[in-house]
C-alpha cells in the first residue's frame, strides 16, 4: 500500500502533465499520438497504411479507478484481412475493422477495460503488424467515456529522464573481455563453423552441428597450442540442425521440422540412420521456422519451435503450434506440448532448479527480449491471425528477465548454467547474442513462486557472437558462433569455436540483485571500500513497464526516475540495500552504480549496471535501512554526468548504437562514419530499383520512421526494427541531429 | 579348448584389424569423407519443390526420387539434365531440376483392405538408413485398430542397365486377411509386381514387392 501511494505521489510530482481536457467523455485525438510512425495525416485524420512501426498511443490518468468504454471513429473503405489491436494497460482487444459507406467517419465501440487509478496507463492502437494495405484506415480518434465526470485526463508525453554519460560498463556495451577470462580463438580459416548445435559427447569429445548440416567432432586432447584444431566431419546431410542433446551415448538433433536421432549402425564413427523421433506439429516452407535447442533430461527432448517470419506482411499466419516449447519421449516419440505463445526462442537449457530456461528475440509481441523460466501450461504472448496457439490467454506469462534491446541484448541465444568451477558465478546463468555479441549472465530468485532476476553485463571482446555454449567436466567453456549470413557479409562477425577458461581472478562487480519488499539488494564480488556506497546519490535507478503489442518491439512504459530513498551497505560490505519508493509489479527497475565505486582493496568497479525485472514484489520482506555512519557521504566528484544537452547522444545510444558504429566499425547494420552528406546506394524494394540518394536529414528521418522503404544496398528487408515508432517528433529531431552532426562527409 | 583360443584370438585380432582400418580410414581424410553417409550429390534432405516434409534420392547417374514424407509417396520421378545436379538448392530449399518422368499429385493416400471395406491410414514417418546398396525410409501407417510398418528403398545403381525407375517395398504387420492399397492414380504410373516378379494389385506379405515406372 505504502508503495502505491509513494508511486502515486511520485509521478503525480514528477511527469503527470494534465491538458486541459476533463470530461466524462476523453478523446484521445489521432493529432495527439507521441510517435506517427511511418502513415501520414491528412488534415486531423491519420491515414493508416503501413503496420510495421506504427504505434499509435497516448497515456491517460483516472483520478479513480473504474471500468470505462473505449470507442474509435474512423473510415474505411475495404475490410481488412487482419484485426487491429487495442491494449489498454496491457490488457488486449481485437478489432475486426468493419468498411463504412461514404466518405463520413464512424464511431464504433471497442471494449470495456478497467482503469487503474494514479497511475498513467497507455492506450494503443496497433495495426496489424508488418501488412501495407492500399485503403487506409482513416482513424481520428479514440474516445473513452468514464462514469465519473473528471475522472481522466490525458497525459502529455511522459519525458524520458536523462541518462549519465555513458562508458562501457556503464550506460553502453562493453568493450573488452571480461579480466577473468582466457580467451583462445580456435576457428579453422579454412573451414566455416556455423554453429548450431554444441554438447560434450564424453570428457574430451566436442560435437557441434553446424548451420550448413554437418556434425563435427574436436578431440579437445589434441587441440594443438597453436594452428586449426582437429575438427572432424562425422556426420552430413541434416537439415538446418539447430540444436543437439547427448543422452548417455545417444546423439539427437532438431532438424528444420523434425526431432532426428542419428544412430552409427556398423560402428564406423559416421551415422548412416537418421530416425525421426517425432514430427507430430505442422509445418510450412517458411525460411523462419526453426526447431531450436535440445535439453536431454530422463527419457525426454526439450526444444522450441520459432514462428515463420514469410507471412507477415501478407496474412501473418502462423501453422498451429509455432512458438511453442516441445517435450518429446525418446523411445516413443509421443510429443506434448510444454508451454506456447514464443517467437525466436533461439536457445533452451536447465534452469538450476531442475526447470528449463528459454530465450527469446524481441519483434512481434516481444517489446524487448526475454529470458524465460519455462512454467507447465504457460503463454508467453506471441500471436498470431486467430485461432493461435491452445495454450493462448489473455493474461499474458511474464519473462523471469527483460533484456532491454540495445542495452542488454540483441538476440539473445542458449542459456546455461556456470558450473561450480566458476566461483562466485556458479549457479548463475550464461548466455550469448548473435547481434549485441558478447556473454551476459543472470541471477534468479523465486518470489512469491514466480522467478525474477536480473541481468548482468558480463564480458565482450570475442571473435564469434556466441549461439551455443557447451562446458567441459572440468569447466572450460566452448562457444560456437555463428554469422547470420555468410562470414563476413552484411555484418562483420564470423563463425567459429572459441575456448574460454576462467582464471579465479577476484573482479570487482555487482554479483546478484534481490528484490526486497522496500527495495532492492544488490551483492557484489567483493566488499566494498569503507565508507562506500551509502549515499543513494550513487545509484542512478530508473524503472519502466513493458507492453506488448502485435507490431514490432515496443517503448518503454511510463519510463521514469525511480526514488532511492537511501542505501544501506551490510556488515561485511559485500550488498548494499536501495530503498526505493514506488516499485510496481511488471516493471524493470535499471540501476547504474557510479564508476566511482572501489572495492575493499581498491580496484575499481567494472559492469556496474543491472536490469531486474520485478513479477512480484514479496509481501514481507523489507530489507534493513540503518543510519549512516558519519563521513559516509563526503563526496569530492558527483557520481554521475548527465547529456542534458545532447538528448539525441542517449537516443542514439539506446536505440542505434548496436547495430550502427560511428567509427568505421561494420556492426549489424551500416556505420555512420562519414554518412552524413554522402552519396549511398538504396533500393526500393516495392520496385527493386537501385539508386543513389544523398543522405540529408529527410532521408535518415524517413529511415528510421520506415526503415523498409529505402534500404541501404545490400541489407535486407525488416533487418532494421521500427524504432521510430517508438520516438516523439522531437525525440526524432533531436536523434537525426545527432547522427548528422556524429558523422560529417570527411 | 585350444581350438576356442585360437579363434577367440582370430576374433580379437580380426577385431583389432577392423579398428585400424576404421582408424586409418579416419585419419584420412579423403577417405572419411567418402565413407560419410547422405552425400548431398545423392540425397537431399532439405524441403523439395515446396513440400515442408520431403526427401529427394538419386538412382544411377540422374534419375531422383521425391518423396513427400507426410504421406509416404513419391511425388514427382524425374531425370536431371546432362552433367547436371538434378537438385537445385538454394536458401536451404531445394528445386527438382529436369525432365519429370512422374508426378503424383493425389489427395488420396494409402488404404487398407479388410473385409471388402477399405480405411484411409495416416503415414508417420520413421526415419531413413543409408545403406552401401540402397536407400532405405520407413514410415508407421496407422488406422484406428493399429499400425502397419511400410519400408521402401531405392538401390543406389539400377539392377539392369536402362531398366525404368525401380524401387522396392515391404510391409509388416498386416493384419491377417488384409492387403495394403495404393491410391488408385498411382496404379496408372507404376507397376506393382510380388516378390516372384509377377504383377499383383496390393500387398499382402511381408516380403520385398517391388513398384516400377510404366
Amino acid at each position: 500500500m505504502k508503495n502505491s501511494l509513494s508511486a502515486l505521489a511520485f509521478f503525480a510530482l514528477t511527469f503527470l502533465v494534465p491538458v486541459s481536457v476533463i470530461s466524462e467523455e476523453l478523446d484521445l485525438l489521432s493529432t495527439d499520438i507521441f510517435a506517427k510512425g511511418p502513415n501520414a495525416y491528412n488534415g486531423d485524420v491519420l491515414e493508416i497504411t503501413k503496420g510495421r512501426g506504427a504505434t499509435i498511443g497516448w497515456y491517460i490518468n483516472a483520478k479513480k479507478a473504474e471500468e470505462v468504454r473505449v470507442s474509435i471513429e474512423y473510415a474505411c473503405a475495404a475490410p481488412l484481412n487482419q484485426d487491429y489491436q487495442l491494449s489498454f494497460d496491457g490488457i488486449d482487444q481485437f478489432w475486426k475493422v468493419v468498411p463504412t459507406e461514404g466518405k463520413d467517419l464512424k464511431r464504433v465501440e471497442l471494449g470495456v477495460f478497467p482503469i487503474r487509478e494514479g497511475l498513467p496507463v497507455l492506450v494503443l492502437l496497433v495495426p496489424p503488424s508488418g501488412t501495407k494495405y492500399k485503403h487506409p484506415v482513416r482513424f481520428r480518434k479514440l474516445i473513452v467515456e468514464s462514469k465519473i465526470p473528471g475522472n481522466l485526463t490525458r497525459v502529455q508525453a511522459i519525458k524520458e529522464p536523462d541518462a549519465p554519460v555513458s562508458s562501457p560498463g556503464f550506460g553502453s556495451k562493453l568493450s573488452q573481455a571480461h579480466p577473468a577470462l582466457k580467451v583462445r580463438d580456435l576457428r579453422d580459416e579454412n573451414l566455416t563453423l556455423r554453429v548450431s548445435g554444441m554438447k560434450m559427447r564424453t570428457e574430451n569429445e566436442l560435437i557441434l552441428t553446424t548451420w550448413d548440416g554437418d556434425l563435427y567432432s574436436l578431440d579437445l586432447s589434441a587441440v594443438p597450442e597453436t594452428g586449426p584444431p582437429p575438427y572432424r566431419r562425422i556426420a552430413r546431410g541434416l537439415s538446418e540442425p539447430m540444436g543437439l542433446a547427448v543422452s548417455g551415448e545417444r546423439i539427437f538433433v532438431t532438424e528444420k521440422n523434425q526431432v532426428t536421432e542419428l544412430i552409427d549402425e556398423d560402428g564406423d564413427g559416421f551415422f548412416e540412420t537418421y530416425r525421426c523421433v517425432s514430427n507430430d506439429w505442422p509445418s510450412s516452407m517458411d525460411y523462419h521456422e526453426y526447431l531450436f535447442g535440445l535439453v536431454a533430461k530422463e527419457k525426454y527432448l526439450y526444444f522450441t519451435a520459432s514462428v515463420g517470419m514469410a507471412r507477415r506482411g501478407i496474412d501473418n499466419f502462423q501453422p498451429p503450434l509455432r512458438g511453442s516449447v516441445f517435450k518429446v519421449h525418446m523411445d516413443t516419440g509421443a510429443t506434448e506440448v510444454v508451454a506456447g505463445g514464443l517467437r525466436t526462442p533461439d536457445g533452451i537449457g536447465e534452469a538450476a532448479d531442475g526447470g528449463l530456461l528459454v530465450t527469446d528475440n524481441q519483434g512481434e509481441w516481444l517489446p524487448a527480449n526475454k529470458l524465460i523460466h519455462v512454467k507447465n501450461g504457460a503463454f508467453y504472448q506471441f500471436r498470431s491471425t486467430a485461432p493461435w496457439h491452445p495454450l493462448d490467454v489473455p493474461k499474458a506469462n511474464p519473462p523471469a528477465v527483460w533484456l532491454p534491446l540495445g542495452e542488454i541484448g540483441a538476440s539473445p541465444t542458449e542459456p546455461i548454467l556456470f558450473p561450480s568451477s566458476w566461483g562466485p558465478y556458479a549457479g548463475q546463468v550464461l548466455f550469448g547474442d548473435e547481434t549485441f555479441g558478447g556473454l551476459q549472465r543472470a541471477f534468479l530468485e523465486e518470489v512469491d513462486g514466480v522467478t525474477q532476476g536480473a541481468a548482468f553485463r558480463f564480458s565482450q571482446g570475442f571473435r564469434h557472437h556466441f549461439h551455443r555454449l557447451a562446458f567441459t567436466a572440468s569447466g572450460e567453456l566452448y562457444a560456437g558462433g555463428i554469422a547470420r549470413g555468410s562470414d563476413q557479409g552484411y555484418i562483420d562477425r564470423v563463425s567459429g569455436v572459441t575456448r574460454i577458461r576462467y582464471t579465479g581472478k577476484e573482479v570487482f562487480e555487482p554479483l546478484a540483485a534481490r528484490l526486497r519488499t522496500n527495495g532492492l539488494e544488490i551483492e557484489f564480488t567483493q566488499p566494498l571500500a569503507e565508507n562506500t556506497g551509502w549515499n543513494p546519490a550513487g545509484y542512478d535507478v530508473t524503472q519502466w513497464g513493458y507492453q506488448a503489442t502485435q507490431t514490432y518491439g515496443g517503448q518503454k512504459v511510463r519510463h521514469r526516475r525511480a526514488g532511492v530513498s537511501s542505501a544501506t551497505v551490510s556488515a561485511d560490505r559485500r550488498r548494499v540495500f536501495l530503498e526505493i519508493d514506488g516499485i510496481l509489479p511488471e516493471e524493470v527497475l535499471h540501476v547504474r552504480i557510479s564508476k566511482l565505486f572501489s572495492s575493499e582493496s581498491g580496484e575499481p568497479i567494472r559492469a556496474g549496471e543491472l536490469w531486474y525485472t520485478v513479477n512480484r514484489v514479496p509481501a514481507d520482506l523489507p530489507g534493513e535501512v540503518k543510519e549512516v555512519p558519519s563521513g559516509s557521504f563526503a563526496q569530492v566528484e558527483p557520481f554521475f554526468h548527465f547529456t542534458k544537452g545532447d538528448p539525441g547522444q542517449v537516443l542514439f545510444q539506446t536505440y542505434c548504437a548496436s547495430c550502427h558504429s560511428l567509427n568505421g566499425t561494420k556492426l549489424v547494420g551500416p556505420s555512420f562514419k562519414g554518412l552524413a552528406g554522402s552519396q549511398i546506394k538504396v533500393k526500393d524494394p516495392a520496385s527493386g530499383e537501385t539508386r543513389s540518394i544523398e543522405v540529408t536529414a529527410d532521408y535518415l528521418r524517413e529511415s528510421i520512421l520506415d526503415p523498409n522503404a529505402l534500404l541501404a544496398e545490400g541489407y535486407p528487408e525488416n533487418l532494421m526494427p521500427p524504432i521510430g515508432a517508438i520516438l516523439t517528433d522531437t525525440q526524432l529531431d533531436d536523434l537525426v541531429d545527432f547522427i548528422i552532426k556524429a558523422s560529417p562527409k570527411p | 579348448m585350444i581350438d576356442h583360443t585360437v579363434n577367440q584370438l582370430r576374433e580379437g585380432r580380426f577385431r583389432l584389424f577392423l579398428l585400424l582400418c576404421g582408424a586409418l580410414a579416419m585419419s584420412q581424410p579423403g577417405r572419411a569423407e567418402e565413407a560419410l553417409p547422405f552425400a548431398p550429390s545423392q540425397i537431399c534432405r532439405y524441403s523439395v519443390d515446396n513440400i515442408p516434409r520431403s526427401i529427394a534420392i538419386r538412382q544411377g547417374a540422374g534419375i531422383w526420387f521425391g518423396y513427400d514424407l507426410e504421406k509416404a509417396l513419391v511425388f514427382k520421378v524425374w531425370k536431371s539434365p546432362e552433367n547436371k545436379p538434378g537438385v537445385i538448392v538454394k536458401s536451404f530449399k531445394a528445386q527438382s531440376s529436369g525432365a519429370a518422368l512422374f508426378e503424383g499429385e493425389t489427395s488420396e493416400g494409402w488404404q487398407i483392405a479388410r473385409g471388402g471395406k477399405s480405411l484411409p491410414l495416416t503415414a508417420r514417418y520413421l526415419g531413413c538408413t543409408q545403406h552401401k546398396e540402397n536407400f532405405e525410409l520407413r514410415w508407421e501407417l496407422r488406422y484406428p485398430d493399429g499400425t502397419i510398418n511400410m519400408s521402401e528403398r531405392i538401390a543406389v545403381t539400377p539392377a539392369t542397365a536402362g531398366a525404368p525407375p525401380t524401387r522396392e517395398l515391404r510391409v509388416e504387420s498386416l493384419p491377417e486377411g488384409a492387403s495394403l492399397a495404393l491410391p488408385a492414380a498411382y496404379f496408372e504410373a507404376w507397376e506393382l509386381t510380388g516378390p516372384d516378379r509377377k504383377p499383383v494389385k496390393t500387398f499382402t506379405a511381408a516380403a520385398w514387392h517391388q513398384l516400377s515406372l510404366r
